[in-house]
């Protein structure tokens, strides 16, 4: 039996009187790739804003490999190795791709040793072999602004995935990309997964049914249901909470 | 030197020292003066464009620390003139003081008489309260506007203190004819070499992997956290070596002028840096030197010609850059030189991989 790499029990988070996670239990496992999905507003992001700390919950334990991470600072829990891309592309617009990378790169995250830090031949290296992977390599030397909104989307991949992380959050990585763009972020995604646990955030179905192995359905801040693709897709819940928008089945 | 400046750039930039060192000789004294304080500004809006062009925090209270690091001098320097030039009424101590009925100059005050123990202690003081007043508002995570407001606030704080002061301070009136450096080549050729050092540090600072960190916090600074960066701490580090730089232009400011006043410290000077480093061009350097440069010489050209109009004049100039030239003029160079390479080349020219070295962009 694997271990959970995250463990959270009991989580609750009030928004202006509004749960907008409830009583939340949910647990990944050490190496899995999940996949979230849930309506507008079922809690997704809210729920990755709490675990890598953007948010306090009001109630309940979030837990790391066993260690109680809740209402700790956002570069602490980094630092323990939790990492996350966000929903709208966040890049540094005004710095170049590679420059970018390099704020990524896992290391000197304290003022004086980023003072004193100058690159070494070896992360140069680990930059471009990421910058390779996701395709932009050859801009490398170009500001971020440059770049498409898939572009950017890659970007922030890859800067994450510099930063080296145990477990990845992947909010939402394929919004405004092309078919092609996706099935290969699809490919990306199983690569990245293979040394560490990643939990993608996603909406579209047959991207989803590319990744997963094990979907998690959020539903107004509650565990809807849990399963493999066909599983999930068959649940007689799922479909009524998905009816009356887009059949979860149909999307594709 | 590895501050990774193209030959060009490098060139360009001794050739301006060179004109500068040799500025008195064709000049006269009156404009070596000037041109002395108007470098004092260009310290000034230097160390702002750091904390501001660089890591993204609108400072409005800068001043706080160059006005500071010029009490501390003019206040070194009239000590010690008054001792030996003993004033109207023969006692020895600074006539501001015997106006406000003091008899003696307070023992906090003495060991300041010493410059050698003034000008050190003006810089760390200035580097404290920094510190200080920068942990108070980025542990708390205060930015944005709330930052430009509190720190105005402190400007005014700090001016009001000044004038309420007055037997320490001067008061509205300042601290005057302290006997100045003023007409002296050798001050004048120190006050550049400080601002060329100033210049290699911020630019080896800015192109360092620390300076990277800094574009980030501004470019996102939530982005920076959830990378790891405690965002607070290199705020409160930048903010605190850009004090200690104004301190120190402050410092030169006040030997050279011989005269300071509560305008240094308050609002309108901070106010005043921010304009000159958008007119130059936040972010970039060299923006630092041809804002105050432009706006300050303006100024007194202006005034010399046209002796009621030239507040409007310049206020037009001003209007004029920051409407035509966003990014002030020398950013906007920067990016019009930067589209044409880019059409040239189709695209920018494509990047090599290569292991050993690592490119810097030219941030200038």
């Amino acid at each position: 039996m694997t271990a959970n790499i995250l463990e959270i029990h009991g989580l609750v988070s009030v928004v202006s009187r509004h749960p907008i996670i409830n009583e939340l239990d949910f647990a990944i496992e050490e190496g899995e790739l999940r996949v979230l999905v849930g309506p507008n507003g079922a809690g997704k992001t809210t729920l990755i804003d709490l675990i890598t700390g953007r948010h306090r919950p009001t109630a309940g334990q979030i837990l790391f490999k066993g260690q109680r991470i809740d209402g700790r600072a956002r570069h602490e829990i980094y630092r323990l190795g939790i990492s996350r891309k966000f929903q709208v592309p966040t890049v540094y617009d005004n710095l170049t791709v590679f420059e970018n990378m390099s704020i990524g790169l896992r290391g000197h995250r304290s003022v004086f040793s980023s003072l004193g830090y100058r690159m070494t031949p070896a992360a140069v290296e680990q930059i471009e072999r990421i910058l390779a992977q996701i395709k932009l390599l050859e801009r490398a030397r170009e500001e971020a602004f440059t770049l498409s909104h898939g572009e950017k989307q890659w970007l922030e991949i890859g800067m994450v995935v510099a930063s080296d992380p145990q477990l990845l959050f992947l909010d939402e990585p394929t919004t405004g990309m092309t078919r092609e763009e996706t099935n290969a972020t699809a490919r990306l995604i199983r690569d990245i997964a293979k040394t560490r646990s990643v939990m993608v955030v996603e909406h579209d179905m047959s991207f989803v049914r590319q990744i997963a192995r094990t979907i998690t359905v959020l539903h107004q801040g509650r565990k809807l249901a849990e399963g493999s693709v066909r599983e999930v897709e068959d649940n007689p819940k799922v479909a009524e909470v998905y009816l009356g928008k887009v059949k979860i089945s149909a999307v594709s | 030197m590895g501050i990774g400046l193209p030959r060009r750039y490098l060139f360009l930039g001794f050739a301006v020292i060179a004109l500068l060192f040799f500025f008195p000789y064709y000049a006269g004294d009156f404009r070596m003066n000037q041109l002395g304080l108007f470098l004092c500004f260009v310290m000034f809006a230097l160390s702002l464009d750091l904390i501001w062009g660089f890591t993204g925090i609108l400072s409005l209270g800068n001043a706080v620390y160059f006005g500071g690091g010029a009490y501390f001098i003019a206040m070194s320097l009239k000590l010690k003139y008054a001792a030996t030039n003993p004033a109207r009424y023969g006692s020895g101590i600074p006539d501001f003081m015997e106006w406000n009925g003091l008899t003696e100059v307070p023992v906090w005050m003495r060991p300041l008489e010493n410059i050698w123990f003034a000008a050190p202690a003006g810089v760390l003081a200035m580097g404290l309260l920094a510190f200080v007043f920068g942990f108070i508002t980025f542990k708390r995570h205060i930015y944005g506007v709330y930052c430009a407001v509190i720190t105005l606030a402190e400007s005014l704080i700090f001016e009001e203190l000044i004038i309420e002061k007055q037997a320490y301070t001067g008061g509205f009136n300042g601290i005057t004819d302290y006997g100045s450096y003023s007409s002296n080549i050798t001050f004048y050729w120190i006050i550049l070499a400080v601002t060329v050092f100033f210049f290699w540090f911020a630019r080896r600072l800015t192109t360092s992997h620390f300076g990277m960190i800094l574009q980030s916090i501004r470019e996102n600074e939530l982005r920076s956290e959830f990378f790891g960066f405690e965002v607070a701490n290199y705020k409160i580090f930048v903010f605190t070596v850009a004090a200690m730089m104004s301190a120190i232009a402050g410092g030169l400011y006040a030997a050279l002028n011989g005269i300071v006043s509560h305008q240094e410290i308050g609002p309108l000077l901070s106010i005043e840096g921010v304009i000159w480093v958008a007119v130059g061009g936040r972010g970039t350097l060299i923006g630092a030197f041809v804002g105050p440069i432009l706006i300050k010489g303006a100024e007194s050209l202006l005034s010399e010609q046209f002796a009621w109009l030239w507040g409007l004049l310049v206020g037009l100039l001003f209007i004029l850059v920051i409407v035509l030239m966003p990014d002030g003029i020398v950013g906007t160079l920067i990016r019009r030189a930067r589209r044409k390479r880019a059409l040239a080349a189709g695209r920018q020219p494509a990047y090599e991989p290569t292991a050993v070295g690592v490119e810097e962009t030219p941030t200038v």
